[in-house]
């Protein structure tokens, strides 16, 4: 949680000092953004590739398991498809992409910025650090409404992170396992899907 | 978009070359962090200098918020209904169907 504070600061932050003008202009024309992506991109890559516990949980998929992070990833799409209905202002494509992040926010908001709008992009950052967040704060109430699975579905892309241990300790260490697997699939499956739902 | 996700391929490949490199694969994962913070600093930047934002702010606040409880509670409402609704009596959750080997649990905090 003090990590995903920390991103959302430093947002937060870039948005203070260019709203006072205390940026240098360089700074705000330049393609900047689009640099850090990709950097970020290359090492995210570096760091899937070289992650030989990743590769041995993936290696050893049964479909029974695939099932529970397919389960999860169309729930998301179907209810953000549903809530563009209710709405004027996005499209079915927009909430979906923004549903498509799982709740990992740093790699599809930056996407979603890069590839549609600021705006958009902003919308998925604040959508995929909430669904981190509430996760955090509402695992113990999910278990005892939803069941053992509902932290790991809330988690979506973090359950193999950030939200692994708030689902260990409520849903038991069983559902760890199902967590990391479920959130490595997730986590893959998120920079492919986002571009996949904006460009076609 | 190509690119993006063309360069996070050719760093899956570089990072499976390197693995067992474990001092620069380590120091790598460390710089993610260092890099998510400066991407979104410089998307935080963008968002402060775009006046149609700055001028929408709770619309768009909103919209996330929504968009986290709609996303969310689909996967969860899902999960429930297919795992304790359709697959009710045997869903595994035991060691016999357990989809990792057993040499990996260790791993795992």
């Amino acid at each position: 949680m003090k990590a995903s504070l920390l991103i959302v600061l430093f947002f937060i932050l870039g948005v203070l000092v260019s709203y006072f003008g205390l940026l240098p202009k360089l700074l705000l024309h330049a393609d900047i953004n689009s640099y850090v992506l990709y950097l970020l991109m290359f090492v995210v890559g570096i760091g899937i590739g070289s992650d030989e516990e990743s590769l041995a949980v993936l290696r050893n998929i049964k479909f029974r398991i695939l099932l529970i992070p397919i389960t999860i990833a169309i729930g998301s799409l179907a209810a953000s498809a549903l809530f563009s209905f209710l709405v004027s202002d996005l499209t079915l494509k927009e909430s979906m992409a923004v549903g498509a992040g799982f709740g990992y926010y740093s790699l599809s908001s930056g996407i979603i910025t890069k590839i549609h709008s600021d705006s958009l992009g902003t919308i998925a950052l604040l959508a995929n650090v909430i669904r981190e967040i509430f996760t955090l704060l509402f695992a113990p109430l999910l278990v005892f409404l939803f069941g053992k699975m509902a932290p790991v579905a809330s988690g979506g892309a973090t359950a193999m992170d950030t939200t692994l241990p708030i689902i260990t300790r409520v849903s038991g260490n069983d559902m760890g396992l199902i967590a990391v697997f479920s959130g490595i699939v997730l986590t893959l499956i998120v920079p492919f899907l986002v571009t996949i739902i904006l460009t076609f | 978009m190509i690119e993006v996700l063309s360069l996070m391929t050719l760093g899956i490949l570089l990072g499976y070359v390197i693995r067992q490199k474990k001092k620069i694969t380590k120091r790598i994962n460390h710089s993610i962090f260092w890099v998510v913070l400066l991407l979104l600093f410089f998307m935080g930047v963008s968002v402060g200098s775009n006046p149609k934002i700055m001028q929408n702010l709770q619309t768009i606040g909103l919209r996330g918020l929504e968009l986290a409880l709609s996303a969310t509670f689909g996967s969860i409402l899902l999960v429930w209904l297919v795992f304790s609704v359709f697959f009710k009596s045997g869903w595994p959750t035991k060691n016999s169907n357990s989809p990792i080997d057993k040499n990996t649990k260790s791993t795992l905090p």
